[in-house]
């Protein structure tokens, strides 16, 4: 890891720690010895009170590549999510976090997180990254309501 | 419009509460005013007449700032306008000096007036002086020297008759300009008048501020830093200085242009080449104005302002504060220095601060305090740690003082009041002991000193001890209390999240020993006698629970032996458990402070008997207790349908599932039992989710995929007898009027599929009781006597049969993965629904005619994939050109075609085909008459899902592993047939695909390039100039790159540059 992304993530952690939006959780992974892995963390993403997604919490997973933050972490929900823009590995499809597109490097942990937590409920309809939960969201409506409702059950708090 | 009165007239309509003309129409008809060349007359106007209004006048000042946006080039115009921003404000300053009580509405055309001020002192000093012509003013060194000429300057002669174009003025203004000021004349012009002295203050603010705020631009602001260094920076230092030290001086401009100026140093010390900004003696000075704040002299109004200044400093750049000065600032605030040589008697002053504070009530100053200590701490928590636990440090702070220095840290995080309500230091100091852990943990093990694993022991156990009764629910329940669903109610739940956390970090120091084992220890002791359980011990297990769940869920319990030993020895500890969880349901639901309460109780026991599932595969004596809790808690949540209910329904499901998938064998002699539960939930009038309906058939499918030691006839029965309470059910439902009950026939079906996945053998599981018995387990149910398979099929069409549930694309959905559950599995593995090939054929073929195609034919596909992948032994092309018939081309044009979801789906299909047996597709008749010519057609579509599955389609057909010599050789006589066409459709689609998209493409491509190199090139030369004309050169040279890169990862660089250079994008 270079000093340069090791010192960001540092910070970010510091930032985070300091400040960051409810019910939310997000904190680097242990090493096997026991210390910090600045470069994986693991976060926690509240569904939106009053949407479909209420009353969870999403788990998410967060990686950053050396060149950070000159490249934008990936972020990934468990596979098989069910959600319009993540891919069927689990990986979010999301302006901010590509690299070709939004991302920069003063975007924070607390943007990132609060980015994923909008899109859950508001898909971008053009960014689709897998077909269930695409065709559902843009052809059936109940269905894909019902699949949202479900999977919040097994995500609740 | 020319009349002065006109403008005056229109700025007073814009400027009115209720306009009568049209808003917009008015601020375009001034600003075209403002930018003309009469803009500057009009503003000296406006700003001249007395007798105009605030609002006018400041439009004068706003005339000169599009004045100065406006002609930023023209020198003969920047200095027009600086002399009559210089009048101006000399004016309005001399003006609100005389008067300031009744003039105070012209402060906000004096700040307009030294923002333009600031605007030209950035603009002039941009540059390096290069002329000396006397008439250029090339440099502009000092603003606030020039300010006090002129104030000064104005005693002697009428400002008001100041003008433009008076030489005098012109040559008075000039030498103003970079006139020097003493050290006297400032403190004389500063004790002159309060209010001259507080515009200054304000204009030294304002100058700073835009000076951050131009930051961007960089390249051409040094020299702006080196006259901000020279001359700025020390009058603004004297004027402060100066403020700071006249005695009861309580005026918060003074604080205000501080900040600005920590604020402006701390952000161009890393920019600035012309040496530090040294802020000590204003640091000094404020220490020692803020130690003199008192409740008698100002209310400790000074103090507040004072320390947030400090933290500004802390949490931002604290190395704007030097060591000796921090070493003050550590004796103050704690009364002790690590270095144990600062003057601590000034700690009184703290104390009596934070005395006033608790005793007036001022919940939100002491936070301010709290948030200030804890990011000073925070500055230094290496230094701490290295003086506590290495040898680095001990020369320079003795251990009494090291001692005493901890004591307070911990006395201030057991600050005592109710945290997050009363009080956030306990919540502040949470990070800063989580970085001492971490500063720790990571020390290099030579460098400990030889006391240093007991020191950290002694300190961190101390931390735990404070933490856990911060953190418990007794601290929660007040806060609802007082203040109910709040922001205050979400940082306590972040609180304790941060506690569990530090938890998790002390455990490397701790380890089990001084960590887990008390937890465990204590939770067995907190309610031993639970006959005469108080609430207090609840809150206490809770707490404890909740931060052991942290530590035992990093854990595999299933074979952390010595930790289970040690809960098994400690028999009151599950009991304990168990006695949170009843109680958590024995609570009345009655206020908002009890629901979070039952919530949490519920929560926390029941996610700790998941987690603790493991200890009972080495010792079960207390799992049935368990189960049993948590069925009589089950039960008595859906005794009546609420939302809270629905909550702790699905918490305690959770743990249910948890358990019973952890401990499948030990739970045999409950499944009798379980089977009884499941039977009164599954009926309809239950009160319970189809979601829990569901993972509770799971459960007990767990158990029952264990019960093999007696032959599979007894796995069989309870299939069996759980299919028939489903069929009943179902026939039960026929005949009833309830509400969703289209959702509670989809739960029963969904539960068949739930059943079917809880008995698909776990991996882990692999050497369990039914390998020696496998032969006869497979026999069995290739066999099914019980006909359980067919009842499950007639279940199947009878409810599909239903048009409302058939057309219903859930129902297909579930009755596809009921019938394809074992066809991701091995042959060898028995299971009850190992449907044949002819059985799911004959399903699908019956449903299709009845659903709703475009819905329900992903799922159909998603069958016929992998019965076609288990099958692909057993089943020929004429196989594949029936499904291909009956599925998907007999439906094309009216559905598929226009559909790219369907296309997906489609494509997807041969794509899996192609993984499997690629001859099956390969030789079929619709091959070559349908698939080749048709996805061909589909390269260049516009949708994402059809363009990826298409691309990967001729991917798979150029470069397929699972081809056999046959299957390669018809692979390259298609290539050989359509190479031509099918490179002319790849680059168009590529051509005016959207860039995201562009990756798809590019695997095709590399394919190409790497099968067939000579090829693809002559198809190329032929193809791309037909797709974008004129660009010749440009194929070219991309072809010569992609032949050099062989299809290798450069490729998709050769292929990027192509499609930005042919779309007359910018190139890398």
């Amino acid at each position: 890891m270079s000093s340069l992304c090791l010192q960001r993530l540092q910070e970010e952690r510091k930032k985070w720690r300091k400040d960051h939006p409810f019910s939310f959780f997000a904190k680097p992974l242990k090493k096997a010895d026991g210390t910090m892995d600045l470069q994986h963390w693991e976060a926690g993403i509240p569904g939106k009170a009053g949407t479909l997604w209420a009353d969870a919490v999403y788990p998410i997973s967060i990686e950053y590549p050396d060149e950070y933050p000159s490249k934008p972490p990936k972020v990934k929900f468990p596979a098989g999510f069910y959600h319009p823009n993540i891919y069927p590995s689990g990986t979010v499809c999301l302006s901010i976090l590509n690299e070709d597109q939004d991302w920069r490097p003063a975007i924070t942990l607390k943007q990132i997180v609060l980015g994923v937590q909008d899109l859950l409920d508001s898909p971008n309809p053009n960014s689709p990254a897998q077909e269930p939960a695409w065709r559902a969201f843009s052809k059936n409506k109940e269905e894909y309501q019902k699949k949202v409702a479900s999977q919040a059950k097994a995500y609740a708090k | 419009m020319s009349s002065i009165e006109e403008i005056v007239h229109l700025v007073e309509s814009l400027y009115a509460p209720q306009p009568s003309q049209d808003v917009n129409q008015i601020q375009q008809s001034l600003q075209v005013l403002q930018k003309s060349p009469q803009g500057l007359a009009f503003a000296n106007e406006l700003l001249k007449n007395d007798n105009y209004s605030p609002n006018v006048q400041y439009f004068g000042a706003l005339t000169l700032t599009v004045q100065l946006n406006t002609n930023v080039n023209s020198f003969e115009k920047l200095w027009v306008l600086f002399k009559a921003n210089l009048i101006h404000l000399t004016k309005y300053s001399k003006s609100y000096a005389t008067n300031p009580q009744n003039k105070s509405m012209l402060l906000t055309t004096i700040k307009k007036l030294m923002s333009n001020l600031s605007l030209i002192f950035t603009n002039i000093n941009e540059n390096e002086t290069t002329t000396a012509e006397s008439t250029t003013i090339t440099s502009w060194n000092n603003p606030l020297n020039t300010l006090l000429v002129l104030l000064t300057n104005s005693n002697n002669s009428k400002v008001e008759d100041w003008n433009l174009d008076d030489n005098v003025v012109d040559s008075m203004l000039v030498a103003a300009v970079n006139s020097q000021v003493s050290y006297q004349e400032l403190s004389e012009f500063i004790q002159s008048s309060n209010e001259l002295n507080n515009l200054l203050l304000t204009f030294t603010e304002i100058i700073v501020e835009d000076l951050v705020k131009y930051q961007s631009r960089k390249a051409t602001m040094t020299n702006v830093y080196k006259i901000l260094h020279d001359h700025l920076y020390i009058t603004t230092m004297a004027l402060i200085n100066i403020n700071l030290n006249i005695p009861n001086n309580s005026n918060d401009t003074l604080y205000a242009s501080i900040s600005a100026w920590i604020t402006c140093v701390s952000s161009f010390r890393n920019l600035s080449t012309h040496g530090n900004m040294d802020l000590s003696e204003m640091f000094q000075n404020l220490i020692t104005v803020m130690c003199t704040s008192s409740e008698q002299t100002d209310k400790y109004h000074k103090a507040e302002q004072i320390l947030a200044i400090f933290d500004n400093c802390f949490s931002n750049d604290p190395n704007l504060m030097s060591y000796d000065l921090r070493s003050q600032v550590e004796a103050i605030f704690l009364g002790v220095s690590k270095a144990g040589n600062a003057d601590t008697s000034k700690n009184a002053w703290m104390l009596e601060y934070m005395n006033y504070l608790v005793t007036n009530e001022m919940v939100s100053e002491l936070k301010e305090l709290a948030i200030c200590i804890t990011d000073f701490l925070q500055i230094s928590t290496l230094d701490v740690c290295n003086k506590l636990f290495t040898v680095i440090g001990t020369n320079s702070a003795s251990p009494d003082n090291l001692n005493q220095y901890i004591n307070v840290l911990l006395q201030m995080t057991n600050f005592p009041l109710t945290p997050i309500l009363q009080e956030v230091f306990s919540v502040r100091m949470i990070d800063f002991w989580l970085d001492l852990a971490d500063s720790f943990t990571n020390l290099a093990p030579e460098t400990l000193s030889p006391q240093a694993q007991t020191l950290a022991a002694d300190i961190f156990q101390q931390v735990v001890l404070i933490y856990l009764p911060k953190v418990s629910l007794i601290n929660k329940e007040k806060i609802l209390n007082e203040e109910g669903e709040d922001s205050s109610l979400h940082e306590f739940e972040d609180f304790k999240t941060a506690t569990s956390d530090l938890i998790e970090s002390l455990w490397n120091i701790l380890g089990n020993d001084k960590l887990t084992n008390v937890l465990i220890d204590s939770i067995s002791k907190t309610t031993s006698d639970s006959s005469k359980q108080q609430n207090v011990d609840l809150f206490q297990t809770e707490v404890m629970a909740f931060l052991l769940n942290t530590l035992l869920m990093d854990m595999n319990l299933a074979e952390s032996h010595w930790i289970c030993d040690i809960i098994g020895s400690n028999k009151n500890f599950i009991n304990n458990i168990l006695f949170l969880l009843e109680s958590g349901f024995e609570l009345p639901d009655s206020t908002l402070s009890y629901r979070h309460l039952k919530i949490e109780f519920i929560r926390t026991s029941s996610v700790l008997i998941g987690t603790l599932s493991g200890c009972f595969l080495q010792d079960a004596s207390q799992l049935n207790q368990c189960v049993q809790t948590l069925f009589k808690g089950l039960e008595s949540c859906i005794i009546s349908a609420s939302e809270l209910n629905t909550k702790l329904e699905n918490i305690v499901v959770k743990s249910i599932y948890t358990v019973f998938d952890t401990c499948r064998t030990e739970l045999i002699p409950e499944l009798s039992n379980s089977l009884t539960v499941l039977k009164s939930i599954l009926r309809p009038d239950s009160n319970i989710s189809n979601y829990s309906r569901e993972r509770l058939m799971h459960t007990v499918g767990f158990i029952i995929q264990c019960v093999v030691a007696n032959g599979p006839q007894e796995q069989a029965n309870y299939i069996c007898q759980l299919v028939d309470i489903i069929s009943d059910l179902y026939e039960r439902s026929l005949g009833i009027d309830m509400p969703n009950k289209s959702d509670y026939v989809h739960c029963l079906l969904s539960c068949i599929s739930e059943l079917g996945s809880a008995l698909v053998q776990p991996d882990e599981m692999e050497n369990s009781a039914i390998l020696p018995r496998l032969q006869e387990f497979q026999q069995y149910w290739m066999e099914d006597p019980l006909h359980i398979r067919i009842k499950i099929l007639a279940l199947l069409n009878s409810a599909l049969s239903n048009p409302d549930y058939g057309k219903d694309s859930h129902f297909i959905e579930t009755s596809c993965l009921i019938l394809g559950k074992t066809l991701t599995l091995p042959d060898s593995e028995p299971h009850f629904l190992r449907y044949n090939m002819s059985e799911m054929m004959e399903f699908m073929i019956n449903q299709l005619p009845k659903t709703n195609y475009v819905n329900s034919l992903p799922f159909f596909s998603y069958l016929l994939e992998r019965m076609v992948a288990h099958f692909k032994n057993n089943i020929g092309p004429q196989d594949i050109e029936f499904i291909f018939d009956r599925f998907f081309l007999s439906q094309y044009q009216q559905y598929i075609h226009n559909d790219p979801d369907l296309l997906q789906t489609l494509i997807n299909f041969a794509n899996s085909m192609l993984d499997s047996k690629p001859s099956q597709l390969m030789l079929c008749r619709y091959w070559n008459d349908f698939i080749v010519p048709e996805f061909l057609k589909l390269l260049p579509s516009r949708e994402k899902f059809t363009i990826s599955a298409v691309t990967k389609f001729w991917t798979k057909v150029i470069n397929n592993r699972k081809y056999s010599q046959e299957e390669l050789e018809l692979s390259r006589q298609l290539i050989a047939h359509v190479g031509q066409e099918l490179v002319y459709q790849t680059m168009f689609g590529l051509f005016h695909t959207q860039r995201s998209d562009l990756s798809n493409y590019t695997d095709l491509i590399r394919a190409l390039v790497a099968k067939y190199p000579l090829q693809t090139k002559e198809w190329m030369i032929e193809a791309l100039p037909k797709i974008c004309e004129g660009k010749n050169a440009i194929h070219e040279k991309f072809i010569n790159k992609l032949a050099i890169t062989r299809g290798n990862r450069a490729s998709g660089n050769a292929i990027l540059e192509w499609w930005l250079q042919c779309n007359s994008l910018p190139t890398l």
